[in-house]
């Protein structure tokens, strides 16, 4: 059965490709300048990647036009309901945004504060919604992690710091 | 024999505590769907690198033996595979244990996986010993095309789509190259960023491709499984059972010799995996039982024919990786990326060279095969446990620690801060069905074949027919272009075949 791909569907199907081929012409633009010799091994990948991406964008338009689009790893749940929907939407962008900002934080302003920072935001928000329903349900909830998560820092210190001996960002913050 | 003693020397107290603190490791991710031993390996790739090379591929070894069997205990008792493997497993376990056998299940598990490893082991290295003196007539041109090989295979078994392989391995092959080119020192694609000059970085760009991309497909599912209650194993009371495994398993020598002879051909094979292995164990159990209808239901012969595999795998992986520079799984492929941060360079040289070095990783999956059996018995609660941890404690614990060990390995910031870029690229492919193993043996693979690619050309005075002019070459190009037309074909004819058989 043939059905009208979305714009989102066609998005989808063809990020990868387009992030590959966008990859290869970056790669050529910036080496055409370079003697053939350390230009001529890249030359066949950027080949290849270019040829591999046009081919696979057209398979997944093809497949979308019947019906039958590309499928990756599944991360569906038996968890039911809106609620849980919107919790786990909402779990995976804190996550994305914790992810870079923990990066950041841990390289400048210090190794164990971040960490703590990171348990604290990411032992509440990743908590399934029912057990922090309410504000002040949440506040607890907020608060017994923060006080796991300080445990959890200075256990760490002590390990790396004082026992491995591995030397991390300072904090500034203490 | 002379090798193996200087391969049993490497083994102190420090190294057999590596052995045993990796296979715990190996336990413990194999238990935790969604966690496999190829991220643990990763992330602890920056602590191995302050260890002496054996003692850091005898930990990984453990680590990948015990991540093959952490797989079964969820499988058996929850009906929830830790790993890929394992589901073939649960086929079988999971209606013993509704039968109120699962303690004989997971015993046979053990024993089966232990006897399957030791086998595999073995079996590789009596196997080497003739192998390294064909792979000493592979020159440069030779291990190019092996290279090429290694890519096309890990497309096409490695992958449910052949295209999606290629261009994952391309594009992973691509990225390698953003350094220095390496006969003129000219750089390619670093924007002037000293690090990129240096050296490839490694051990941020695996981390955050297995690693970050496996979190944040844990955040996206929301629990680790949808297991509510904590599940419950007595070893005291369950001992009648266990000893009831130990003899299913010992009067079925011929299906473990089997399922362990089956693991380790397809280890050999990059990209193939347990997954298949075992999948193909299975079936042929189920071919020559005398009770193939029984299969399903709660066979012992079933869990046997997997487990065995599973663990030959593990074995047969490292034929390809120490012997060709191919890494045979994901798990390999970092302990590729290990030896070449120690600076072993991979290969046919390998095995005359490191010789000893060679065995005493295979020493280690035996030793570790031999130790799986007590050391499974005592933590199967533990690792039961494992499998209901909550998403909240998992992810930001393992993102502390991976970010701990990429900041360590050179104290570069500019590393950490590229956890995060490839982590959400290994989220993006695994999420669109592009395969991130595929991707990663780009990675590892593009400089050794340029290596090869500019030895090749330089000692031939540039002339490009040196790739063909062996006939080792013929075969390999041969195998290539076969490896790469076979499954399109073959899709191509059931599609027809099926547009035929429809009204």
């Amino acid at each position: 059965m043939r059905s009208s791909p979305g714009a989102r569907q066609v998005g989808r199907a063809l990020l990868v490709p387009s992030l590959a081929a966008l990859f290869a012409i970056v790669y050529l633009t910036q080496t055409r300048d370079l003697p053939g010799e350390a230009r001529r091994f890249p030359d066949v990948f950027v080949l290849a990647v270019l040829l591999s991406a046009a081919i696979c964008a057209a398979v997944a338009l093809v497949r979308l036009r019947l019906g039958a689009p590309d499928v990756g790893e599944d991360v569906s749940t038996a968890e039911p309901g809106e609620r849980a929907a919107a919790w786990r939407r909402r779990s995976f962008w804190a996550f994305w945004l914790a992810v870079p900002a923990w990066a950041i934080l841990a390289t400048q302003v210090g190794f164990y504060v971040s960490a703590w920072a990171l348990l604290t935001v990411l032992g509440t928000l990743l908590r399934p919604p029912s057990t922090s329903s309410s504000p002040q349900g949440r506040v607890r909830t907020m608060v017994s992690t923060a006080a796991i998560a300080a445990a959890i820092v200075l256990i760490l210190y002590v390990l790396v710091e004082l026992v491995l001996g591995v030397w991390l960002p300072r904090p500034l913050l203490i | 024999m002379q090798t193996i003693g200087d391969a049993l020397g490497f083994y102190d107290l420090a190294t057999l505590g590596a052995l045993c603190g990796g296979l715990l490791l190996g336990f413990a991710v194999g238990a935790i769907p969604g966690v496999s031993s190829s991220t643990a390996v990763a992330i602890i790739l920056p602590i191995s690198i302050g260890m002496d090379v054996h003692t850091a591929l005898i930990f990984m070894a453990g680590v990948y033996c015990g991540g093959q069997y952490g797989g079964a205990p969820p499988a058996i008792l929850l009906n929830t595979p830790g790993e890929s493997g394992a589901a073939v497993t649960a086929l079988d376990g999971y209606p013993m244990t509704r039968r109120g056998e699962g303690a004989r299940a997971l015993a046979i598990a053990r024993v089966a996986s232990g006897v399957g490893g030791v086998l595999a082991a073995i079996l590789v290295m009596t196997l080497f010993a003739p192998l390294s003196d064909v792979l000493l007539e592979f020159g440069a041109p030779e291990m190019f095309v092996v290279a090429v090989l290694g890519l096309s295979l890990i497309s096409s078994i490695g992958s449910s789509d052949v295209l999606k392989g290629l261009l994952a391995a391309s594009s992973g092959a691509l990225v390698s190259l953003m350094a220095a080119d390496p006969i003129l020192g000219s750089p390619r694609v670093t924007f002037g960023i000293d690090e990129l000059y240096d050296d490839f970085p490694f051990v941020p760009v695996l981390i955050g491709l297995f690693g970050i991309s496996e979190l944040a497909m844990l955040v996206r599912r929301g629990r680790v499984t949808d297991l509510g209650a904590q599940p419950r194993f007595d070893l005291r009371a369950e001992a009648a059972q266990i000893g009831a495994g130990f003899r299913d398993v010992l009067t079925r020598p011929l299906q473990t010799v089997r399922g362990s002879l089956i693991g380790m051909f397809v280890g050999i094979i990059p990209g193939a995996g347990s997954s298949i292995s075992n999948f193909i164990a299975y079936g042929l159990a189920k071919r020559f039982s005398r009770r193939p209808e029984t299969f399903g239901t709660g066979n012992p012969e079933g869990i046997i024919a997997a487990e065995s595999s599973d663990n030959g795998v593990t074995a047969g992986a490292m034929v390809p990786t120490f012997g060709f520079g191919v890494p045979g799984s994901a798990t390999t492929a970092v302990m590729l990326s290990a030896m070449l941060l120690h600076g072993i360079d991979p290969g046919p040289r390998v095995l005359t060279d490191s010789a000893p070095l060679v065995y005493s990783v295979l020493l280690g999956i035996l030793f570790a095969s031999i130790l799986t059996i007590p050391l499974g018995t005592v933590l199967s609660s533990v690792m039961l446990r494992l499998v209901t941890i909550p998403v909240q404690y998992l992810v930001p614990g393992v993102l502390i620690i991976a970010t701990m060990g990429t900041y360590s390995f050179r104290e570069s910031a500019f590393d950490v801060l590229l956890l995060p870029v490839f982590g959400a690229l290994g989220y993006v492919l695994r999420r669109h069905g592009y395969p991130v193993v595929a991707f990663v043996m780009g990675l590892i693979l593009g400089p050794i074949a340029e290596g090869n690619f500019n030895r090749a050309l330089r000692i031939s005075g540039d002339d490009w027919s040196v790739f063909v002019e062996s006939p080792i070459t013929w075969v390999l190009w041969a195998a290539t272009l076969a490896i790469i037309l076979l499954g399109p074909i073959s899709r191509w004819r059931s599609g027809r075949r099926t547009r035929i058989g429809a009204p």
